[in-house]
């Protein structure tokens, strides 16, 4: 229990001094995760429909979701913790039966359950007031037989996250909402791409349009596909639409 | 190195604690909440919440366990004062105190008396502080008194540690509501608890010089002089300068 409790309180230091989120995750994988053996870690902040991940530590490149949002409505354990108000924990080689979303091929969850495949991935709502508003995950190296009390300290974690996030001097709020409407992700013109393709245009229709190549236009949208996490151009159009990112500014 | 398995229950008390603190309850509930929750194994009676006011004081927002007189008397502390709400503040460590002990360690801030019979009717065995902390500054103490002697194992610096910074985090936070208004320093009556500067002006009133002259020998205005004199004369019960320097000097107030 000593553990426990000295790694919480170091998280709830390192929380007090209004840390950038990056070196919240941090703190996540070195004080209450250590124990568990934890190598990465993510915190996210919802904005209904989607949750935004405002700081990360320990995910390698190829790893990492090149968005900055996860939509609510993705298969994945995060989405679910945060819905069902409660902590998921699976282990990395779950199985697509159980989470389409993270058996994609070539999605970065294949990465991290080649690199931690005998861990266990924690996923737990953020809650303030007694309800929830983000979610935080965990990447552990092992897995774990999870007690009442190893539950009871990550519910400790949950509030204490949300004690922090929900105080306007973390910044958090503040920054969700400009990241929201600045969204780079796509370039303007994969996004005016996107936009035709969700007219039901045709490439050959759309490289006329706009007065460019059809290898151009296939690349574009391939890049799109990839960055949006979508296996087809359709899918591709909407999740861009679902993300606001089709219109000039806010969606 | 946990020596037996600590029941579930004990070891659920701090997460439910955190549960409970982050609704942002008011600093009664929450002090009571700990003395129930997380602090019961540790047999904490009573205790006090303070924050730090102005820079030079710590203000009382939640006490639980107390009579009415310790309450009035330690609802303000300045910070210059030897007691260890202070000490914990000013040097930002836990200070852990016998409570049998207690009156003769700091007695010069105290009525022993009041204190004896105090610690007496709670059955106490010791005296914790510790500090408030929040973005890497003290904010305010935690008091705590308890019926059984305070183990200082890992354990219980942990413990400690995480509710320094956890009532740090919930103070900090715009939900809660703490100091509902800002009491001036009041000037009670019956407190022993003298400022170092009024220690000096009776000293010196002992010496036999005047108002205006010790005025001038310490750099403040008369009247601050005749406030202090007034305070000490009527805390120690008596109606002349020399009588309050000779009460002072018997109770070992002027050390």
């Amino acid at each position: 229990m000593e553990q426990s409790l000295a790694g919480l309180a170091h998280l709830l230091e390192v929380l007090g001094s209004s840390p950038h989120p990056d070196v919240a995750a941090r703190a996540i994988v070195e004080g209450p995760g250590a124990p568990y053996g934890a190598e990465c870690a993510a915190v996210l902040w919802a904005r209904p429909p989607h949750l935004l991940i405002v700081g990360s530590h320990g995910y390698r490149p190829e790893e990492a979701s090149g968005l900055p949002t996860i939509n609510l409505a993705a298969d994945y354990p995060l989405c679910q913790a945060y819905l069902e108000g409660a902590a998921i924990i699976v282990p990395h080689d779950v199985s697509a039966d159980d989470y389409a979303g993270l058996a994609r091929p070539g999605s970065r969850w294949q990465h991290l359950r080649r690199r931690l495949p005998d861990g266990d991935m924690v996923s737990a709502p953020i809650h303030s007031h007694g309800h929830a508003v983000g979610a935080f995950s965990l990447n552990l190296s092992r897995q774990h037989t999870w007690t009442s009390v190893d539950i009871a300290i990550l519910d400790a974690v949950s509030h204490v996250l949300g004690m922090w996030m929900t105080n306007p001097d973390s910044g958090i709020p503040l920054e969700a909402e400009e990241s929201m409407v600045e969204s780079d992700v796509l370039t303007p013109r994969q996004r005016l791409i996107l936009g035709l393709v969700a007219e039901g245009r045709t490439n050959l229709s759309i490289s006329h349009t706009l007065g460019i190549s059809m290898s151009t236009v296939k690349q574009e949208v391939s890049r799109a596909m990839d960055l949006l996490e979508v296996a087809d151009r359709r899918a591709a159009a909407e999740r861009a639409a679902d993300l606001g990112l089709l219109t000039g500014g806010s969606g | 190195m946990t020596v037996a398995a600590a029941p579930k229950s004990r070891l659920r008390a701090l997460p439910q604690f955190v549960r409970y603190a982050s609704t942002y309850p008011d600093p009664p509930a929450l002090l009571r909440a700990l003395r129930a929750g997380p602090l019961a194994h540790r047999h904490m009676v009573a205790g006090f919440l303070w924050l730090v006011s102005d820079g030079t004081h710590l203000v009382s927002i939640a006490q639980v366990g107390w009579k009415r007189e310790m309450v009035e008397r330690y609802s303000i502390i300045p910070l210059e004062l030897d007691l260890p709400a202070a000490h914990t503040v000013l040097d930002d460590r836990v200070t852990i105190d016998r409570a049998d002990s207690f009156g003769e360690v700091y007695l010069s801030a105290l009525d022993e008396s009041l204190l004896g019979e105090t610690f007496e009717d709670l059955d106490a065995a010791s005296v914790i502080a510790a500090p408030v902390r929040h973005a890497g500054m003290c904010i305010g103490a935690l008091g705590l008194v308890t019926s059984a002697p305070w183990e200082d194992d890992e354990d219980g610096r942990s413990l400690l540690d995480c509710l320094s910074h956890l009532l740090g985090l919930w103070a900090a936070h715009p939900s809660t509501t703490t100091l509902d208004s800002q009491a001036p320093p009041a000037q009670r009556e019956w407190s022993l608890a003298f400022t170092q500067r009024q220690k000096q002006v009776l000293t010196l009133a002992g010496d036999g010089l005047s108002n205006t002259d010790i005025a001038r020998r310490l750099v403040i205005s008369t009247s601050s002089v005749k406030q202090d004199l007034q305070h000490t004369m009527r805390a120690l019960r008596t109606h002349s300068r020399q009588g309050a320097y000779e009460r002072a000097k018997d109770i070992g107030l002027l050390s």
